[in-house]
């Protein structure tokens, strides 16, 4: 009784599908489809898929839902209040290790879009001369997976000072550097006239998987052909956008008005080499190893941002397109 | 002693009393520790986060405390001037409600190209913040003086300073430390928020960082210690007030001495 009042609080229980199928034969099942950001290029196979039915010939009615700053698309997966979520791969690893169970089924970006962008006329040649200077600000989350790898590198005594995120901070020159999604922030800014450098992170070797496609396992179990269905249609889906982005990104427009069109393809264009690389074109795209996921953890504990390195096998399925 | 006992032991009571019941809501439903921690989970991660929380909290305080007297002493001055004259009240009044209505999370982020990154930035959002209710108070304090006794000090030839500082002030306490409770609160709020965009983070992270901070890393244990602390900061300011308040108006005013 207690449970059943809690769980109307908190959410659905983990254990129950929160998009059952609809129960009729030929039926299309509904899913929902948590996105950790607006719409944008990032997720631009998902809206071709739903655009141009790919969906429904797999026999799903999806759920698009679009994220923002404030909501947190692990949490929202694992707690059962929808079916599927975008979310990065380090995230997969430490709520795992926080007693969540997601299971990754499909990884957009085989390469970490992360970086740190300076103005093109900075001085820095490099992040470690950046991270070095002791007259520059960092705008950073410093919690971030990626930016704990950073300060474990570059340290953080007697070199450029960490601060919180903000790009209108960046924008004003008050703040020397900032952390950037490679495909966002210097793309407006291209936009806007202002010529920026990124320092990628993932340089470093620490390259987690981002933009990944996750359910929980209790609804993994019971419904391994839904989650199939839902890995073909991201396959195809990217593959036509891929092939294509320009009508998709004329949808995604009117979905996110604040990123005009020349944004889009700029943004699309530049996500291509970290979607497509030697191993998806040998595995298909939005495959993921288990030799990367334990590197991950590895690299993850080491920092000490996860207790113990799990049995990889349970936090992937790949089976191929 | 038995005064002070009863006034101790029913909240002591009903802290305990939540405590127990969170604890038993925890265990019995199996909730996920990110999505609500037991609370000897938050008790465990404040100690073992211990010196990070000791230094934030720190910042945190003195951010918050720097903008509350800032904003004790302009809003004093500023409601006092508002009292004087009808005209510059007319005048000045309605622009100052805009610092009430002022959607604090959308500007912040501009805070720190006008002030800076860390406390200057904290320190002038806890400002803007604070400050509208102390104006407000002190406004309402000096209007509700005693007509008969303002006419006395006008028969008595009292300028207009010394009549605010012999009459009007003394009159407003009760209403400006009402005031003063209402900012100590919102004083917490403005640096907690401001920290989120314009604090250091790393090693020199306030509260508002690790709050931030431990959202993203799915450390709500840790984010609930940081909140009692941010918590416990408000209420020590609050504690403060209450008992300068206490010190100012025992002598002569009846909600002191009933």
């Amino acid at each position: 009784m207690l449970s059943a009042c809690l769980f109307s609080v908190f959410g659905c229980d983990p254990g129950t599908p929160a998009g059952e199928s609809s129960g009729e034969a030929g039926a299309p099942t509904s899913v929902s489809l948590q996105l950790n950001w607006l719409p944008e290029p990032q997720f631009g196979g998902i809206y071709q898929a739903k655009l141009d039915g790919i969906f429904d010939e797999e026999g799903l009615d999806v759920d698009v839902v679009p994220g923002s700053a404030g909501v947190s698309a692990p949490q929202l997966v694992d707690n059962g209040n929808v079916d599927f979520a975008i979310v990065g791969g380090s995230q997969v690893l430490q709520l795992n290790d926080r007693g969540g169970t997601l299971v990754a089924l499909f990884a957009v970006y085989q390469h970490d879009p992360h970086g740190i962008m300076v103005l093109e006329d900075a001085p820095h040649a490099s992040l470690a001369e950046l991270w070095a200077d002791p007259e520059a600000t960092i705008g950073c989350e410093a919690e971030l997976a990626f930016v704990r790898e950073l300060i474990r590198v570059h340290g953080t005594e007697d070199g450029a000072k960490l601060v919180a995120y903000n790009p209108p901070a960046f924008r004003s020159g008050v703040q020397q550097a900032s952390q950037c999604f490679v495909t966002s922030e210097p793309v407006s800014l291209q936009l806007e006239g202002v010529a920026t450098r990124v320092f990628m992170t993932n340089e470093t070797g620490f390259d987690p998987y981002n933009t990944v496609l996750v359910t929980r396992r209790a609804y993994l179990d019971a419904n391994p052909e839904t989650c199939r269905s839902m890995v073909r249609a991201f396959t195809r889906g990217w593959t036509d956008y891929l092939a294509d982005p320009a009508p998709t990104n004329e949808a995604l427009v009117g979905l996110n008005p604040a990123m005009g069109l020349e944004a889009m393809a700029l943004s699309a264009r530049a996500q291509e080499p970290l979607i497509v690389d030697e191993t998806t074109e040998a595995l298909g795209i939005g495959c993921m190893t288990a030799e990367r996921w334990k590197t991950l953890a590895e690299q993850l504990a080491g920092m000490d941002i996860i207790e113990t390195v799990p049995d990889v096998s349970t936090i992937f399925e790949w089976s191929g397109p | 002693m038995k005064v002070f006992l009863g006034r101790v032991i029913p909240p002591v009571l009903v802290v305990l009393a939540v405590l127990v019941a969170w604890s038993l809501v925890v265990r019995l439903s199996g909730i996920k520790a990110y999505l609500l921690p037991a609370p000897l989970d938050v008790v465990h991660a404040m100690i073992e986060e211990a010196p990070r929380l000791t230094e934030a909290t720190l910042r945190t305080a003195f951010s918050t405390t720097i903008g509350f007297l800032i904003a004790a002493t302009v809003g004093v001055l500023a409601g006092s001037l508002l009292g004087l004259s009808r005209w510059l009240e007319r005048g000045l009044y309605p622009p100052t409600l805009l610092l009430q209505m002022v959607p604090l999370v959308a500007i912040a982020p501009l805070f720190v190209v006008w002030f800076g990154f860390g406390a200057g930035s904290t320190i002038a959002a806890t400002v803007v913040v604070a400050l509208f209710p102390v104006i407000a108070s002190t406004l309402g304090g000096m209007r509700s003086t005693d007509p008969e006794l303002r006419e006395l000090f006008r028969l008595l030839g009292a300028g207009r300073a010394v009549t605010w500082w012999k009459l009007q002030l003394p009159s407003a306490i009760p209403s400006i430390v009402t005031g003063l409770r209402v900012a100590a609160g919102l004083s917490v709020i403005g640096a907690i928020t401001a920290e989120f965009v314009s604090g250091y983070t790393g090693d020199e992270a306030p509260l508002g960082a690790i709050i931030m901070g431990s959202i993203k890393t799915f450390r709500t244990d840790l984010m609930f210690g940081a909140v009692l602390i941010a918590s416990l900061v408000g209420f020590l300011l609050f504690g403060i007030v209450n008992t300068v308040g206490w010190m100012l108006l025992r002598r002569w005013h009846g909600s002191i001495r009933d």
